[in-house]
C-alpha cells in the first residue's frame, strides 16, 4: 500500500501497477485532467506536479515531470496539482496573476506552469529574473514567447505568502519497504532482501532514463526496485579534501554542493535537463544508465573520480572511466548497484573547466559534453584530464591526447597546433545532433580556450 | 462606440481561468461514454515501396483488441487530400513516407491498443525514396505543376543592370509541436451518423471527409470544436485522418472511440513546415537599388499535394516583402519526396518566400558595401505607384515611416557603430545588428474561403450565445469576437458566452487559417448583432413610438428620450412580444481576386506590416548564437485586443525565432524522421528569449474596412524573426570576407560552417 497526501487528506493505494506513470494515474484514475501530456517524455512540463516532501522545516516543495515518474513514488509525499490551488472559482494568487498578465494563450501548458511557478515561490522569496527563468526552463510554451509568463510570477511573488499546509498528516505516513510492484526499501539491508525476493527486478534510481522504456517503447516493467529512499545512498561528504556524493543524490541536491564548492559543475548541472529533471535524476542513474550522452560522466572522468559498487555480498571500487565497457553496458554485475563516487577537489592552482554545447542551452542533449582538469608549471603543462561525452559510444577520457599535450609549454597549444592533435586522437560521430567536423572543432576551439586562456574557476 | 465598449480593451483570454485551474477541457480531457475504445495507428517501416502483404493476426490477437481496419476494410472515400487527392487514410499498395499509416486498431485500454499497433507484419517491395529537394530535382518529381510570376521585363533588365550576383538559401523546415498532439473521440450517433470532437483549426473539412469516408450526407455528422492546445497551420488539414479513422472504428463497433496521437507518433505522421531552397538572380545599382530578380522557390512538399500549391504561391508572393522589384520573375516549384506532406504553418509559405528575399538585401549589401538598413531604404515601395510581382498595387508610405522610427527608437545607427567597434576586438563573440520589416498579405489566396458565419442567441435573462465559424486554438479569436458582441449590444462582456465551434451551429465554414479569424468572424458576428440590435430597436420604438435612431445601447441598458430599461428587462418584453432572438451574420472579403493562369490580380485584402530591430552575440567557439535585444513596431490597425496581439508578436516572434535557429529537423538516410520528439526537437525554451524584448503597436486605422479598422495578428510576427536571422548573418559577416553562406536554421554547426570554420 502507498500514502500520500492530497487536498488535506490522505489517499491510499493498494494496487498500482509498478510501471504505472504518475501521469497515468493521476488522469485516468483519479480524474485529474488538469494534468496534461505534452511529450510523456519530461521534455516538455506540461504534466509538472508538485511533490512536498516533510523535511525539518516543514513541507518542502519540488516539481516533478508526472510523465515519467512512477506513481507509486508518491508514497509519504503530499501531492499538489493545478486543480488543487484554486478553492472552488477563487483561484490562487499564482492563478490569478497568469490572469491578468494574459499568459495564457492555448492554455494546455499552463497548468504545468503554475505548479513550476507554485514550487519556486514556496522556495524562494522574490526571486530575480534569472531564478524565476530557471524555475520555468522545463516547462514548453508554445505561444506566449515565455514574456506574459515571467510577469505573471513576478506579479505573483509581489505579495506570495506561503502555502504549506499539510506537515501533519505527512508524520502520520510511516515509510514503507515494499508490497506490490515497485518497491522502495529504506537501507541497504532492506534492499538485500528485496532483492532476494523480486524475481526479474529493474532498479529504479530516479528514473527519467528507464520511464522513456515504459512511456516510448511500452515496455512493461512490472517489478521495479526504487533506490529512492536508501539511507546509505545520500549525502554528500567532505573529507581531508576528498568529496565523497551518495549515488541517489539528485542532479539538484547535487547544483546545491556545487554551487558552493565546485562552480564549473554548478554552470554544467544548470544545463542538465530541468528542475523537474534534475528533482528525480540522480548520481547513480546518470552512471547506471551509461548513456553515451550522459552528462556527470565526463566530469567525474577528468576528475580520476573513483565508483565504489555494492551488492549483498560484496563492495568494490574502480576508476570511473573503466565503469562504461561499451553502448550502454558498464561493469556493473548482477545484483550491483552503485554506491558512491568520490574524487580529489581540484586544487588553488589547478584548472578545471567544465563545458557543455548543444541546440539549446536549457534542457538539451548534449553534442559535446568536455571537461578538463589541468595545471600548470612554469608555463608546461604538468598534469592533464579530459573527459568528454557525446564524442564516442560511451563518456571517455581523452588519455592519448592527454599524453600527447603533457609537458608542452603553453606557447605549444594553440589552435593550429591543437586541432590536427584533436583530429588524430578522438573519433566522433555524425549524428542527428551535429557532425563529426563539428564536434572536433569545438572540442579543439574549447580545449585552446581553457589551455590558453586558463578560464577554469578554481575551487574556493 | 460608447467610452465603455469593450472593443479595443485588454480584455483577458475568455477561458484564462479555466486554463490556469486546469479545468479546460480539451479533447483527451472529455469524460467517455461508457466503454469507448482506444485507438492507434500501425506504421510503414520503409519510406517508399509496395507493401504486398500486411498480416494482422498478432494484432488481432493481442489483448484487449476489438477490432482493426485496414484499405480493404474502407467503405467509401478512401483518400482524404484535402484539395487535390493524394492522400490515402491508410496505406493500399504505395508506401509513400516513413511511419505512413498501414492500419488502425480499437482496443480496450490506450496502451492495450498502442502495443497491439507494433505487432503488425508488413511485407515490402521497396524502392529507393526521394528524402530532399535534389533529389527530386533530378527526378522531376512534382505533386503540382511550376507556377511563375512574371513583371515586366527581367531578362533583359537584369542584363542591363550594372551589378549582378547569384544567391542562394537552404531553408528547414518546422514542426508544429502544438502542445496538444493530435485527437479525436468520435461517438455513434443514430441512422449511422457521428458526433466527432476534434482538435481542428477545420471542423467542417473534418465533417465533410468523415461522412465521405463514412458514405454518408454531411447532415449525419457533427464535429465539434471547444478549443486547441495549439494549431498553428498544424491542425487545418492534419487533424482529420484521424477524425476519420476514429469515426470509422466508431461506426463499425457502435462504440466511441478516441484516437490521440502520442507525441512521437504525431511528429512522424503529419505534414511540417515545408522545407525551401531559393535560388535567385538580381541585378541592381551601386546603391543597392534593385533593377531585376529571377528567383526560384523550390517547395519540399513531402509525398503529397496537401495544401502546398497555395503555400508556394504564398512563398511567392512573399518573396518581394517591403521592396519594389521592378522588373522580376518568381518561380514556384513544388517538389515530391518521400516524406510525410508538408503543410500549413504560421505564415504558410511566406515566412520562406519573405526569408529568401531579406537574405538577398543581405547579400546586395555585403556586395555593395552599405549597410544592410540602407539597401532596404533603397528598395522600399514607394508612397505611390508600386506593384507587386503579381500586380497588386502597394504604397510604401506607412511601412517606410516605421523603419525610420524604429531606426529612431532602437538606435539603429549608434549600435552599428558601437557594434563595428566591438567586433574589430576579434574577441570570441561577435555581436551583429539587423532591422528588417515585415508585409503580409491578408486574405487566403483561395478566394471563396473568405467567408464566415455567426450564429447568435440572446437568452430570455439576458445573456447571449455566440456559435460562429471560427476555432478557438489559443490566439483569442473567441474573446476578440465576444468583444465585439458585447460592443455592438452595449453589454458586458461577462454576459457574452462563446459556444464551442460546432457544424451543426454554423455551416460550411472555412479553416481558421491565414491570420483571417477575426476579420471574417468579427465581421459576422457584428453584422448577426447588428440585426438583433435593430431587432430589439424596432420593438422599444414601436412600443414606445419614438424613431429608432433615438434609441441607444450602452451599459447594460437601453435608453431613449424619457426612459431606459436594462437590457435583460428589454429582452424579455421582447420575448413577450414574439420578436425572434436569434439571428445569423455574415460575411465576405469584399474585392479581392486572383487570376491563376494570367499570375494577375489582387489577392490580399490589405497588407499587415511590422519592423524589428535585432541583436545578436555569436560565440565563435560553439557556434552558439544568443538574442541580447528585440525591439518591435507592430501594426495590428486599431487593436481589438492589444494584450492579445502583443501576446500574438511575441508568440509569433520567438516561434520563428525557433524556426531559424534551434529548430532543426533531420531524417535519416532511409527516410526515418531522426528527430521525433521534444528530446531532439528543440523548440525555444524561456532562455531562447530575446534577454531584452519590447514591443509596440502601431495604433493607426486600416485603410481596408475592416472589423473596427484592425488588422489580423496571428502570422505576421512570426516573421519578424527574420531580423534575427539577418543579425546572425551580419555578425558573420563582419569577419568573413565575400557573401555570407549560411542556411536557416543557424544552429551553432551552421554558424560555424558559415563562419568558415569547418568545411
Amino acid at each position: 500500500m502507498i500514502e500520500y497526501v492530497h487536498r488535506g487528506e490522505i489517499v491510499r493505494e493498494s494496487d498500482l501497477p509498478a510501471d504505472l506513470t504518475l501521469l497515468e494515474y493521476l488522469r485516468n484514475e483519479r480524474r485529474n485532467t488538469s494534468v496534461k501530456e505534452g511529450c510523456a517524455s519530461g521534455d516538455c512540463g506540461a504534466c509538472t506536479v508538485a511533490l512536498g516532501l516533510l523535511g525539518a522545516e516543514g513541507v518542502h516543495y519540488h516539481s516533478v515531470n508526472a510523465c515519467i515518474c512512477p506513481a507509486a513514488e508518491l508514497h509519504g509525499r503530499e501531492l499538489v496539482t493545478a486543480a488543487d490551488l484554486a478553492t472552488g472559482t477563487q483561484l490562487h494568487p499564482i492563478q490569478k496573476a497568469f490572469v491578468t498578465q494574459h499568459a495564457s494563450q492555448c492554455g494546455f501548458c499552463t497548468p504545468g506552469f503554475v505548479i513550476s511557478a507554485f514550487v519556486l515561490l514556496e522556495n524562494v522569496t522574490d526571486p530575480s529574473q534569472e531564478q524565476i527563468a530557471q524555475a520555468i526552463a522545463g516547462n514548453l510554451c508554445r505561444c506566449t514567447g515565455y514574456g506574459p509568463i515571467i510577469a505573471a510570477v513576478h506579479t505573483a511573488a509581489e505579495t506570495y505568502t506561503r502555502d504549506a499546509r499539510s506537515a501533519d498528516l505527512l508524520s502520520e505516513i510511516a515509510p514503507s519497504d515494499s508490497g506490490f510492484g515497485l518497491s522502495l526499501p529504506t537501507s541497504l539491508q532492506a534492499l538485500a532482501e528485496t532483492i532476494d525476493h523480486t524475481p526479474g527486478f529493474t532498479l529504479v534510481a530516479g528514473g527519467t532514463d528507464l520511464m522513456l522504456e515504459v512511456t516510448q517503447n511500452l515496455k512493461p516493467k512490472p517489478q521495479l526496485i526504487g533506490l529512492s529512499r536508501i539511507a546509505e545512498l545520500s549525502g554528500i561528504r567532505e573529507e581531508e579534501g576528498r568529496v565523497t556524493l551518495g549515488a541517489g543524490v539528485t542532479y539538484t541536491q547535487l547544483l546545491q554542493w556545487a554551487t558552493q564548492r565546485l562552480s564549473p559543475l554548478a554552470n554544467l548541472l544548470w544545463h542538465i535537463g530541468s528542475d523537474q529533471i534534475r528533482n528525480r535524476g540522480t548520481l547513480g542513474g546518470n552512471l547506471g544508465s551509461a548513456s553515451p550522452i550522459g552528462d556527470l560522466a565526463p566530469v567525474l572522468i577528468a576528475l580520476d573520480a573513483e565508483i565504489r559498487l555494492w551488492s549483498p555480498a560484496a563492495e568494490r571500487s574502480m576508476l570511473v572511466r573503466d565503469f562504461f565497457t561499451g553502448y550502454r553496458q558498464t561493469a556493473l554485475k548482477e545484483r550491483e548497484i552503485i554506491r558512491s563516487v568520490s574524487f580529489r577537489l581540484p586544487q588553488r592552482d589547478d584548472i578545471f573547466t567544465v563545458d557543455k554545447v548543444s541546440k539549446r542551452r536549457e534542457d538539451d542533449i548534449s553534442t559535446l559534453c568536455q571537461a578538463v582538469l589541468a595545471k600548470f608549471e612554469n608555463d608546461h603543462l604538468v598534469s592533464l584530464s579530459i573527459g568528454l561525452g557525446g564524442m564516442a559510444a560511451t563518456p571517455i577520457q581523452a588519455e592519448s591526447l592527454c599524453q600527447e599535450l603533457l609537458n608542452r609549454h603553453v606557447a605549444e597549444l594553440s589552435f593550429d597546433r591543437l586541432a590536427p592533435l584533436v583530429r588524430a586522437h578522438l573519433k566522433p560521430m555524425d549524428d542527428l545532433r551535429a557532425s563529426a567536423e563539428y564536434r572536433l572543432y569545438c572540442c579543439a576551439a574549447l580545449l585552446v580556450q581553457t589551455l590558453n586562456f586558463r578560464e577554469g574557476v578554481n575551487v574556493s | 462606440m460608447s467610452a465603455e465598449s469593450p472593443v479595443g480593451e485588454s480584455i483577458e483570454h475568455e477561458s484564462a481561468r479555466l486554463h490556469v485551474s486546469g479545468r479546460a477541457l480539451y479533447v483527451d480531457d472529455i469524460v467517455l461514454p461508457e466503454g469507448t475504445l482506444f485507438a492507434a495507428v500501425g506504421q510503414s517501416e520503409i519510406a517508399r515501396g509496395a507493401l504486398i502483404d500486411l498480416d494482422l493476426s498478432a494484432v488481432e490477437s493481442a489483448p484487449g483488441v476489438v477490432t482493426t481496419l485496414r484499405f480493404q476494410d474502407l467503405p467509401a472515400l478512401t483518400d482524404v487530400g484535402p484539395v487535390f487527392p493524394g492522400d490515402p487514410l491508410l496505406v493500399n499498395r504505395e508506401v509513400q513516407f516513413y511511419g505512413q499509416a498501414l492500419f488502425a486498431v480499437a482496443a480496450s485500454t490506450e496502451k492495450q491498443a498502442r502495443r497491439a499497433a507494433q505487432l503488425g507484419k508488413a511485407e515490402y517491395l521497396p524502392a529507393d525514396p526521394l528524402l530532399n529537394i535534389d533529389a527530386a530535382r533530378a527526378a522531376e518529381a512534382r505533386v503540382r505543376p511550376t507556377h511563375q510570376l512574371i513583371k515586366g521585363e527581367p531578362e533583359a533588365a537584369f542584363a542591363r543592370s550594372k551589378l549582378q550576383l547569384n544567391g542562394s538559401l537552404q531553408m528547414g523546415g518546422q514542426d508544429h509541436l502544438y502542445l496538444e498532439g493530435q485527437a479525436s473521440l468520435a461517438i455513434p450517433t443514430e441512422e449511422g451518423g457521428v458526433l466527432v470532437y476534434t482538435s481542428s483549426q477545420h471542423p467542417s473539412e473534418v465533417q465533410k471527409l468523415v461522412a465521405e469516408v463514412l458514405g454518408l450526407p454531411l447532415n449525419l455528422i457533427c464535429v465539434e470544436v471547444r478549443r486547441m492546445g495549439g494549431g498553428f497551420g498544424g491542425k487545418e488539414t492534419q487533424a482529420a485522418p484521424w477524425a476519420c479513422l476514429a469515426a470509422l472504428l466508431a461506426v463499425k463497433t457502435g462504440r466511441a472511440v478516441k484516437l490521440r496521437l502520442p507525441r512521437v507518433v504525431d511528429m512522424t505522421l503529419t505534414g511540417k513546415r515545408h522545407p525551401f531552397f531559393a535560388e535567385y538572380q538580381v541585378g541592381f545599382d551601386t546603391e543597392g537599388k534593385i533593377e531585376a530578380v529571377m528567383a526560384q522557390l523550390h517547395g519540399d512538399c513531402g509525398y503529397s499535394p496537401d495544401l502546398s500549391d497555395a503555400i508556394v504561391d504564398r512563398a511567392m508572393f512573399h518573396f518581394d516583402n517591403a521592396y519594389h522589384l521592378p522588373h522580376a520573375r518568381i518561380t514556384g516549384e513544388r517538389w515530391q519526396t518521400h516524406k510525410v506532406s508538408n503543410t500549413a504553418f504560421r505564415g504558410f509559405g511566406g515566412p520562406q518566400g519573405m526569408l529568401a528575399g531579406e537574405a538577398m538585401m543581405q547579400q546586395i549589401a555585403r556586395s555593395t558595401g552599405r549597410d544592410p538598413l540602407d539597401v532596404r531604404l533603397a528598395n522600399l515601395y514607394p508612397a505611390q505607384g508600386g506593384t507587386t510581382p503579381y500586380h497588386q498595387p502597394v504604397r510604401g508610405e506607412q511601412l517606410e515611416r516605421m523603419l525610420k522610427r524604429m531606426e529612431q527608437t532602437s538606435h539603429y545607427r549608434h549600435r552599428r557603430s558601437e557594434i563595428d567597434a566591438h567586433n574589430a576586438l576579434d574577441g570570441r563573440f561577435l555581436r551583429g545588428l539587423a532591422l528588417t520589416p515585415v508585409k503580409f498579405g491578408i486574405s487566403f489566396t483561395v478566394k471563396h474561403l473568405n467567408q464566415a458565419g455567426v450564429l447568435l442567441h440572446i437568452y430570455t435573462d439576458g445573456s447571449v450565445l455566440v456559435s460562429q465559424a471560427g476555432t478557438e486554438m489559443g490566439q483569442g479569436l473567441y474573446t476578440k469576437v465576444g468583444q465585439i458582441v458585447a460592443a455592438v449590444l452595449g453589454i458586458d462582456i461577462a454576459n457574452v458566452r462563446m459556444s464551442a465551434t460546432r457544424t451543426d451551429k454554423v455551416p460550411n465554414t472555412s479553416p481558421t487559417a491565414a491570420s483571417s479569424g477575426a476579420d471574417l468572424n468579427g465581421m459576422a458576428a457584428r453584422n448577426a448583432a447588428i440585426e438583433l440590435r435593430s431587432r430589439l430597436q424596432h420593438y422599444v420604438a414601436q412600443r414606445e413610438s419614438i424613431g429608432a435612431d433615438q434609441i441607444e445601447f450602452a451599459d447594460s441598458k437601453v435608453s431613449w428620450p424619457g426612459g431606459e430599461q436594462s437590457f435583460a428587462e428589454l429582452v424579455y418584453g421582447a420575448y413577450l412580444e414574439r420578436v425572434s432572438l436569434s439571428a445569423t451574420g455574415f460575411y465576405k472579403t469584399p474585392e479581392i481576386w486572383y487570376d491563376r493562369d494570367q499570375a494577375r490580380g489582387e489577392p490580399f485584402f490589405y497588407f499587415a506590416q511590422g519592423v524589428a530591430c535585432t541583436e545578436v552575440s555569436v560565440d565563435r567557439i560553439t557556434g552558439v548564437t544568443e538574442v541580447r535585444r528585440t525591439d518591435i513596431l507592430h501594426d495590428a490597425g486599431m487593436s481589438l485586443n492589444p494584450a492579445i496581439d502583443k501576446g500574438q508578436i511575441e508568440g509569433g516572434f520567438v516561434q520563428g525565432l525557433g524556426w531559424l535557429t534551434t529548430e532543426e529537423l533531420r531524417w535519416g538516410s532511409d527516410g526515418r524522421l531522426l528527430t521525433h520528439s521534444p528530446a531532439t526537437y528543440k523548440i525555444p525554451a524561456v532562455s531562447n528569449r530575446p534577454r531584452e524584448l519590447s514591443i509596440e503597436l502601431l495604433e493607426e486605422p486600416n485603410s481596408a474596412a475592416t472589423i473596427y479598422s484592425s488588422k489580423a495578428v496571428g502570422e505576421p510576427p512570426l516573421m519578424l524573426a527574420i531580423s534575427v536571422w539577418c543579425a546572425i548573418e551580419d555578425a558573420i559577416a563582419s569577419c568573413v570576407k565575400g557573401p555570407v553562406d549560411l542556411q536557416a536554421p543557424a544552429t551553432p554547426e551552421a554558424v560555424i560552417r558559415a563562419l568558415g570554420l569547418i568545411d
